[in-house]
């Protein structure tokens, strides 16, 4: 428990020092947006269950399942594989969330004069979608680990373009334009940055509902896809470790 | 065990444990594709990341683009050179926990140098750090920066001494298991502090927030952030080899005596 605060007290104190920096050395960067805009990231990526350089809580949990063989008997309980383990990852998750919803306050707190009850409603819409989303790319994890075993390396592939296009590791309206519309439009944008962006008013009005309509129908569009995946991994899964 | 026993029987262990952690890292070709790809992606991002800061600015803490690059080289070094043993630490406390190291205690061969090499990551740490390292080489422009041979052999010794120090850390944070049967967490927050600090800010850039009193987390920095500080040329090299080594033999020495203390009160864990 001490360890885990002093982590997230580390990960917050580095991101302070970079922002300062970045601000002092730019004249177009402020500072606490910048940082009210990093800490919102992590809050919100900390409480969709995307944390740090290991991401995908649930996924994990698949992936270790099927590794030590315990997998076998999720599949055989009555319950619905994916939201059993998400439930699961949910309660291992409950520190990582709390303290997400700490770094959301303190963002909030930091830059409260962009905020307004109109741009807090479309938060939650947006966090609805990142969760979901999130919730799609733990369930891609778990059904590589059932084909491959030991995935952790396409997670961390998927961890490192997450981390650069959803805009936690600088925001996207600071990329150059090409790398911005791809990011802007890709599925991650909707994990940290659109939620981060729509609750400090920085997008415009006309562009909001775009934005989201079209987290969502990448929502539909991979759920889709990894569900099938997801089915199919299951067909193929053989019992190991038992 | 006297010390040239404990000598022979290490050099005796070394080549059948790196076959054995060899055998563990490519066992899931799939996976090792993933890594692959996972470093190249890292690589892409860190080098992006750096192309979106100097978009926006000319000097970052004093770095220009090519410095912060070989900042980042060199960060990256230290990382695929303190990952050869990443496993071991963060494995540390299963080991302990499912009794593996009660089946190591009782077999007559020095402990440390076994754990260390039947858990290495030697061809992970080659294969990832390698390729994305000569990546970024591409891009700099060496002629821009100011790097001379005594810089550069003053680096080799910080570098080493600031690896060895890491090294020692991390395996005392991993280690303290041995105490209190739990201890990854600590682990992973020595890991994250040590990650952070050789990621994305430059010494110089701590310096100028923290002042002075930076120098208390001394040797947090010497891996990436001093040593590359050495490397360009931009503080006095002499001065901090020396600080270096009297570090890093302290950090060994004072490791060894906690490590050998936690070993003796040590009770089995496993059930």
């Amino acid at each position: 428990m001490v360890f885990s605060i002093l982590s997230h007290l580390a990960n917050i104190l580095f991101n302070l020092v970079f922002w300062k920096i970045f601000a002092t050395y730019t004249t177009n960067v402020d500072f606490n947006k910048m940082f009210a805009y990093s800490m919102m990231t992590e809050g919100i990526t900390s409480i969709i269950m995307i944390q740090g350089g290991s991401p995908t809580r649930v996924g994990r949990i698949v992936r270790r399942a099927v590794q030590d063989g315990s997998f076998s008997s999720y599949i055989l309980l009555p319950y619905n594989t994916i939201r059993h383990t998400y439930l699961k990852g949910l309660g291992l998750s409950i520190f990582n969330i709390t303290f997400g919803i700490l770094e959301i306050i303190i963002a909030i707190i930091i830059n409260f004069a962009s905020i307004s009850p109109l741009s807090v409603f479309y938060f939650i819409l947006s966090l609805i979608l990142a969760i979901w989303m999130s919730l799609i790319l733990n369930m891609f994890e778990g059904a590589l680990s059932i084909v491959y075993t030991e995935a952790s390396g396409i997670k961390n592939a998927l961890a490192h373009i997450q981390r650069l296009l959803s805009g936690r590791m600088i925001p996207i309206s600071l990329f150059p334009i090409l790398l911005r519309m791809i990011a802007q439009y890709s599925p991650f944008s909707i994990t940290a940055y659109i939620p981060a962006q729509l609750i400090f008013n920085q997008i415009e009005e006309g562009n909001i509902t775009s934005y989201l309509l079209i987290g969502l129908l990448w929502c539909i569009f991979l759920y889709l896809l990894v569900h099938l995946f997801w089915k199919s991994s299951l067909k193929k899964y053989e019992a190991y470790g038992l | 065990m006297d010390f040239k026993e404990k000598f022979k029987t290490t050099l005796r262990i070394i080549v059948p444990g790196i076959k054995y952690s060899i055998q563990k890292e490519t066992a899931y070709v799939a996976n090792n594709i993933g890594n692959t790809f996972s470093t190249f992606f890292y690589t892409l991002a860190l080098v992006l990341f750096i192309d979106i800061i100097y978009t926006n600015t000319d000097n970052f803490a004093n770095y220009s683009k090519d410095e912060m690059l070989i900042f980042t080289v060199v960060g990256q070094a230290g990382f695929y050179a303190l990952f050869i043993f990443y496993n071991l630490y963060s494995n540390f406390d299963n080991i302990v926990r499912r009794g593996q190291l009660d089946m190591i205690l009782v077999k007559p061969i020095p402990i440390v140098p076994y754990l260390y090499v039947t858990q290495m990551n030697l061809i992970q740490s080659l294969r990832d750090g390698v390729i994305p390292i000569l990546l970024i080489c591409t891009k700099i422009e060496f002629t821009h920066v100011n790097i001379t041979i005594g810089s550069f052999i003053w680096f080799l010794i910080i570098f080493l001494a600031g690896l060895i120090i890491a090294n020692c850390i991390h395996f005392l944070g991993a280690s303290s298991s041995l105490i209190t049967k739990a201890s990854n967490k600590l682990f992973w927050t020595i890991h994250l502090v040590f990650f952070k600090s050789s990621n994305k800010i430059p010494f110089e850039g701590y310096k100028k927030i923290f002042g002075k009193v930076i120098h208390l987390f001394f040797p947090v920095f010497l891996l990436t952030g001093i040593s590359s500080s050495v490397l360009l040329n931009k503080v006095n090299g002499c001065v901090y080899t020396f600080l270096s080594i009297i570090i890093c033999i302290a950090t060994v020495i004072v490791s060894n005596i906690v490590f050998n203390t936690w070993l003796k009160k040590y009770s089995s864990a496993s059930s």
